[in-house]
């Protein structure tokens, strides 16, 4: 096979890098496009923006995206809630915009003029377990979120943490043949002690 | 030589096999231990813990064991994270930490006269060392929290404590000091083997106060293994526990 002059073959490697590398960062500006795009179009969105979440009732000059009466769940963070109003004692709520979140590393959600009494949201599935939050507002402002429920409280939950704790092992208790040479165990006599002497102790109060 | 006697409200048993054991050897167990009784029992008037109780005696007054005693309770406290508390509405009873601790003074005593295969068991805590009389480990049985009759486990142990915390007879005498209206009732029986008796029951007692965790926390413990019963009959063991099962 007659040989390509030398000048080509290089031109052939420099195509040939030029090519891949150009392949390459395209390809990441097309992630990085796709992924903003994705953002952009999400509910999530919505949140982020001040105005949005407030439960301000909307007077003065309207926001740029119009404010939506309920909120739509988002998948990520399972935090965000709808809140439902309780009985208060003070004015009675409507839910009009996205309540509080409950983990700090959300982005911040300005407080403005919420109405005042205690919002339970529902119970969001967490996987492990199920996550339902309850916020108190007072003068306006949230003055406290609480956890109704958390994995930790679940029963699975419980198993996963036992399983995170590596190698407890279980079994059913059975009865062995006695053959020992002690035995441990809660005393009995020392309960018998302190039960008798209590009741002796009860009838000689005057 | 063995014998049992019932001392601070419970049965304490000590076994010496060594040719050398003689009835003094047992006699002089036993009169520390009234000595520990005489000291610490609450339900003495004149024990020292009950003058201290009473507001006659400061800890900074009292005898160089109930210091000891009062130091091992806080380093536990502080070890278990508060869930080992020896002081209760501002009454101290400290009968959690000074059981294990007599009785692993007491099995030190008798290695310091140089016997070698024995135990010491009070009301269900032991200190074993050496071999039993087949010249193998002590084989120690834990009993069935829901037939006291039987045995659920027997160990092989040689120079190591061990302690069982229960649940198992109305009117329970360990509360969760987090939680004064706990009432313990998801664990039944935690049994718990450490380097030495003092250890092993300081930690029993704390563990079995934080209800089914406290497996866990035995569990992360090193040089401790646990087995923890729990009221439907299922039982825990820690990751190391099978190597002292017999059966």
């Amino acid at each position: 096979m007659q040989s390509e002059p030398d000048w080509v073959i290089e031109l052939y490697k420099i195509a040939k890098k030029l090519f891949l590398s150009t392949f390459v960062v395209v390809s990441f500006l097309v992630y990085v496009v796709h992924e903003r795009f994705v953002e952009l179009t999400s509910p999530t969105a919505e949140a982020t923006q001040p105005q949005d979440t407030s439960l301000r009732q909307p007077t003065g000059p309207v926001a740029a995206v119009t404010p939506q009466p309920t909120v739509e769940i988002p998948t990520a963070p399972p935090s965000v809630f709808q809140p439902q109003p309780q009985p208060s004692p003070t004015a009675p709520a409507q839910p009009t915009a996205v309540p509080p979140t409950a983990v700090p590393t959300d982005p911040p959600i300005a407080q403005g003029q919420y109405k005042d009494g205690v919002y339970t949201g529902p119970e969001i599935d967490a996987y492990y377990g199920l996550v339902q939050v309850q916020a108190t507002i007072q003068n306006g402002q949230i003055a406290s979120v609480n956890f109704l429920e958390y994995p930790q409280h679940r029963r699975t939950s419980q198993e996963i943490n036992a399983q995170a704790m590596p190698y407890l092992q279980t079994e059913a208790m059975q009865a062995q043949s006695a053959n020992v040479n002690i035995i441990s165990g809660a005393t009995l006599t020392s309960e018998a002690f302190i039960m008798s002497l209590q009741s002796a102790l009860d009838t000689a109060k005057p | 030589m063995k014998e049992t006697r019932i001392l601070m409200g419970m049965p304490v048993a000590v076994e010496v096999l060594d040719a050398n054991a003689t009835q003094a050897t047992l006699d002089e167990v036993y009169a520390y231990f009234e000595y520990v009784d005489a000291t610490f029992s609450t339900y003495k008037d004149t024990s020292e813990i009950s003058r201290i109780n009473r507001g006659e005696l400061t800890v900074a007054e009292a005898s160089p064991d109930m210091q000891t005693i009062f130091a091992l309770a806080e380093d536990t406290k502080l070890a278990t994270d508060g869930f080992f508390e020896i002081a209760h509405d501002g009454y101290i009873d400290p009968s959690g930490v000074v059981k294990g601790w007599a009785i692993d003074q007491a099995a030190l005593q008798l290695r310091d006269k140089g016997f070698k295969n024995f135990y010491v068991d009070a009301g269900g805590d032991i200190q074993a060392y050496g071999y039993n009389d087949q010249h193998e480990p002590w084989r120690v049985g834990i009993r069935n929290p829901f037939n006291l009759r039987e045995i659920v486990k027997v160990l092989a142990l040689t120079d190591c404590g061990v302690a069982t915390s229960g649940n198992y007879v109305r009117g329970h005498h360990i509360y969760n000091p987090k939680q004064l209206n706990d009432q313990l009732t998801q664990v039944v029986s935690l049994t718990v083997i450490g380097p030495n008796i003092y250890e092993a029951d300081r930690f029993a007692t704390a563990a079995f106060a934080m209800g089914p965790a406290g497996i866990s926390f035995i569990e992360n413990l090193a040089d401790f293994e646990g087995y923890m019963i729990e009221a439907d009959g299922q039982a825990t063991l820690t990751s190391g526990f099978r190597r002292y099962v017999a059966s």
